[in-house]
């Protein structure tokens, strides 16, 4: 079991976002992520990633919590970030040296999985560049690429669709597959419900922070009688008949 | 690359900009106007100190919230940015000790206005206590003591993931020097550097029990805080020349609207009711117009006479519309107006008739401000005011303005 969540209530503030968030990710298996905005999706990896303390319930990854080893605790997660973060005053090639320090890989071995990343995401001859100058897709491969080569055991992405064009999307699809079937857990968040129903292997759909529905497709088909229908279909009518879109 | 050589490379990127960008701040309309300022406040103090007699109240309270006021600004330069989340995460434990090292750069850099303002207290602690001047190392060792609770208090802030414990630790050593400094000014200086010490001596056994319960660093704290200390710094030298990194949050201020509505009028151009928003939702814009009310009008009310009165009226008046006209950039970063399809002439237009409407209004505080001495003084700031607003509106404004559009 990799990354388990348990009952986590939790926020920014003292008022709770996330109220008894329970999941979990298991070994090559992909989740996504599903919701509204503001449905507390974000929060949610906020909390997996540490960065938020969860006000009660607690979240493991490999049987730890953060606060029994941080240290291997954090290097076994890869993050994507919904907005692509990169420092301005570094290169491509910085950005992935920086990873490679912080994440205690080899200088020679990032590289070295590095480049089919960087050959698949066509960014191999802008290695001297500054990724702050690149478009918003452009810079989300970079994301991709450092969070890839860490070949965590958990893999963390948020809503990784947005900007990238469609050859980007099938090749990032694609990788998420390869990952998987090595073994590792990916936890996904996104909007984009086509993509989602293509490549996860089950679902957890938060709305108003509360888990409103988990399991795979044949599941959440059974459980909103709605056999045969996408997840689209199925979001939709659920959102209707809930009042999400209000 | 290690984690020091990195935060060294970002603090040489980070102070060869400030340095560039000082060379635009000290320019020398600003060293002059600064100097005018000094000189003419240093009179009004000297004045005003010979008055005081020894034990009085007053002036000791006003020490008081400057002291605790300038020890309060300024906090941790931990130059941690946003993409730190996403790469430096596993690093925390040596990026701790990085930012531990941050608080005594910082104290160092800090410590200097403290040091001024303790200097310039000196001469009303010496009119009220009935001390000597010898003892000023005292007080200043008193006063850097409390920004360095204060800097340390800021520091195990970083650790707190609750956020109301996190904001009592961000301002609790500003409760400590006020409650320190009114020992030193009204009780004894010694009695406030014992205090000092003693909270000192506390933080470092309470920080050592801290390390061992192995808080975690609360990185979206962390990194909002630089960048809130940044944007003050580049937003205070965005007054003097055009920074590109300033992002504004601006604030509805609800109160206002009526306002903002009455000037708008019923039929408003299109830049005048932007930059009218602009200005009062803008807190750079408008709480620099506030401040530099604030400090004209008490320096007018200590001048003694009425030629100090008048070159005090016009310098501000000065200093607030050339620190105004930066506000024409709001055009440059607002995308619309490329597409309206409007005058070009009306942004210079908006500006100026902005401008003139709050030198008018500060002009008309000043002159109250000199009616409350006498008429004469009052009428004199008035109609020297009104043809200085002239001149700089219809004369000065215009070509300067287009100046700036040519950058």
């Amino acid at each position: 079991m990799s990354l388990q969540i348990q009952l986590v209530t939790g926020g920014y503030t003292r008022r709770p976002i996330l109220k008894e968030v329970s999941f979990d990710v298991s070994d090559g298996e992909l989740v996504g992520l599903i919701g509204l905005n503001g449905a507390g999706k974000s929060t949610t990896i906020k909390h997996i990633m540490g960065l938020l303390e969860p006000f009660e319930g607690n979240i493991t990854l490999n049987g730890k919590t953060i606060n029994e080893d941080s240290i291997e605790y954090r290097k076994n997660i890869g993050f994507v970030p919904e907005t692509p973060v990169l420092y301005d005053e570094m290169t491509l090639k910085e950005h992935i040296e920086i990873t490679a320090m912080a994440y205690g890989i080899e200088k020679e071995m990032a590289f070295k999985r590095a480049e089919p990343l960087l050959s698949l995401f066509r960014l191999k001859d802008r290695l001297e560049w500054f990724p702050s100058d690149f478009s918003k897709g452009m810079k989300q491969k970079v994301m991709i690429v450092c969070a890839f080569l860490i070949e965590p055991s958990l893999y963390v992405i948020d809503e990784p669709f947005l900007g990238l064009d469609p050859l980007a999307i099938r090749d990032l699809l694609k990788l998420m597959e390869e990952r998987k079937q090595a073994g590792a857990s990916i936890l996904m968040s996104t909007h984009v419900l086509t993509n989602a129903e293509k490549i996860c292997d089950s679902f957890v759909i938060l709305h108003d922070g509360k888990v409103f529905a988990k399991g795979n497709l044949k599941e959440l088909q059974l459980e909103f009688q709605m056999p045969g229908a996408s997840l689209d279909e199925i979001y939709g009518r659920l959102a209707d008949e809930e009042g999400f879109a209000v | 690359m290690t984690i020091q050589s990195l935060f060294k490379q970002r603090s040489s990127i980070h102070f060869k900009q400030l340095s560039r960008y000082m060379k635009y701040v000290l320019n020398d309309h600003f060293v002059l106007a600064l100097l005018l300022i000094l000189g003419a406040a240093g009179f009004g103090y000297s004045n005003y100190v010979q008055t005081i007699e020894q034990g009085a109240i007053l002036p000791r309270l006003i020490l008081l919230i400057l002291m605790v006021g300038v020890v309060a600004g300024g906090t941790i330069t931990t130059l941690m940015q946003q993409a730190d989340i996403a790469f430096l995460l596993p690093l925390e434990s040596e990026v701790i000790p990085v930012l531990k090292k941050g608080v005594l750069k910082s104290l160092l850099i800090l410590a200097f206005p403290v040091a001024f303002v303790s200097a310039a207290a000196m001469p009303l602690l010496v009119a009220t206590q009935g001390i000597s001047f010898n003892v000023w190392p005292l007080f200043l060792v008193t006063s850097v003591l409390f920004k360095y609770i204060d800097l340390n208090f800021q520091f195990m802030s970083f650790f707190q993931s609750d956020v109301v414990k996190r904001g009592l630790y961000t301002h609790a050593g500003k409760i400590i020097s006020l409650l320190g400094f009114t020992l030193s000014i009204f009780v004894e200086l010694s009695i406030g550097l014992i205090f000092s010490l003693t909270i000192i001596l506390i933080q470092f056994i309470y920080s050592k029990k801290m390390n061992q319960a192995s808080n975690r660093l609360q990185w979206n704290d962390v990194i909002a805080k630089e960048e809130n200390r940044q944007q003050k710094l580049y937003r205070f030298i965005n007054l003097f020349t055009e920074v590109s990194f300033v992002e504004s949050h601006p604030r509805r201020l609800k109160w206002l609207d009526k306002i903002i509505e009455f000037q708008s009028g019923k039929f408003p151009q299109p830049h005048y009711f932007y930059i009218l928003r602009s200005f009062y939702r803008n807190p750079s814009y408008s709480g620099l117009v506030s401040r530099l009310v604030l400090i004209g009008v008490l320096l007018i009310s200590f001048s003694t006479t009425i030629v100090l009165n008048l070159m005090l009226s016009v310098l501000f008046l000065y200093l607030i519309g050339f620190q105004l006209m930066p506000i024409y950039q709001q055009f440059k970063q607002n995308f619309y107006f490329q597409l309206y399809p409007i005058q070009e002439t009306g942004k210079i237009k908006s500006i100026q008739r902005l401008i003139t409407e709050v030198l008018a209004v500060v002009l008309v505080i000043f002159t109250l401000t000199g009616l409350a001495r006498d008429i004469y003084s009052g009428a004199s700031i008035l109609l020297v005011g009104i043809i200085f607003i002239l001149l700089f509106t219809r004369l000065y404004l215009p070509k300067r303005l287009k100046r700036m559009e040519q950058f």
